[in-house]
């Protein structure tokens, strides 16, 4: 019972927040372009591509999770898009970039953080890993199928 | 499980291509090449006297660790401080404005706006900001 209210918290966590931001970029696609063009890592065709794709994906990815479909893919996507993140936000925390994350509001304009982004980040692919062992416990192993009479 | 996860990873990438594509076409051309020229330090350094360095930062890391004779000038406060801005501007002397670090978006706001409100032209943002002009 406890674990499935920590999966349904992390799951409705995750997906709420991947939905916020995806919706934030989607509306305004030119403004996260120009906040991916801040990182300085991708030449200028490719963060428009980028820009406009991966609003798509943080959407999709969170309302598969939301409705449990998808779910393992939706898991990955989000994982994948954190490790993304998360090497763009130390590359700038390495050069000394003085940017905006464009994590949400893409023209944020407070002064970016960077090791409170990184452990934000960290903590949330953390509950990725969670979901990923939870779902891993739910399968069951080939040693119980053999072990289950036949009906 | 692993199998799964990438099928179901595929399927979800080309679930979310069919909007992208959508949205692309609609928002795209609002993307404008970025047409404010960068000048590196060393190049700010070559040009010598002829230079007006303005600040794009708050006014409090201005005067934390503001460069010798850059003017303040940042949105925040752009009316009251335009005026000290024109006292300092000479025709004939190149703009150069400079925010924290590269990739800093104020002194590109700052450039933008002085071209389009004051109509000046020989205005450049520095490349790598003051952390660029430190380091060299």
């Amino acid at each position: 019972m406890a674990l499935r209210v920590i999966e349904l918290a992390l799951r409705l966590g995750l997906a709420g927040i991947f939905l916020y931001a995806g919706a934030l970029h989607a509306w305004d696609a030119p403004q996260f372009v120009m906040a991916i063009q801040a990182y300085d890592l991708l030449p200028p065709d490719a963060t428009m591509l980028l820009g406009v794709y991966l609003p798509w994906v943080e959407i999709c990815a969170a309302l598969a999770l939301l409705f449990r479909r998808l779910y393992l893919g939706a898991l990955g996507a989000v994982a994948g898009m954190l490790l993304v993140f998360l090497g763009g936000i130390i590359s700038a925390w390495a050069r000394g970039l003085d940017i905006s994350c464009g994590c949400f509001r893409a023209a944020e304009s407070i002064q970016t953080h960077f090791p409170m982004l990184v452990a934000r980040d960290l903590t949330m692919l953390a509950a990725v890993a969670v979901l990923f062992a939870l779902e891993g416990r739910a399968q069951p192993r080939p040693a119980e199928w053999l072990m289950r009479p036949s009906a | 499980m692993i199998a799964r996860a990438c099928r179901q990873l595929c399927a979800l990438l080309a679930l979310a291509l069919l909007p992208a594509i959508v949205a692309g076409a609609l928002q795209l051309h609002k993307v404008k090449p970025d047409p404010m020229p960068q000048v590196e330090p060393a190049q700010v350094r070559a040009w010598g006297e002829a230079v007006l360095l303005v600040d794009a930062r708050p006014r409090k890391e201005f005067e934390r660790d503001g460069l010798p004779d850059s003017v303040l000038l940042n949105e925040d406060e752009w009316n009251a401080l335009i005026p000290d801005f024109l006292n300092q501007w000479e025709p004939d002397k190149r703009i150069v404005v400079y925010c924290g670090g590269g990739g800093c978006q104020a002194s590109k706001a700052v450039a933008a706006r002085l071209r389009t409100e004051l109509q000046l032209e020989n205005v450049h943002v520095l490349k790598g900001g003051l952390k660029a002009w430190r380091s060299e």
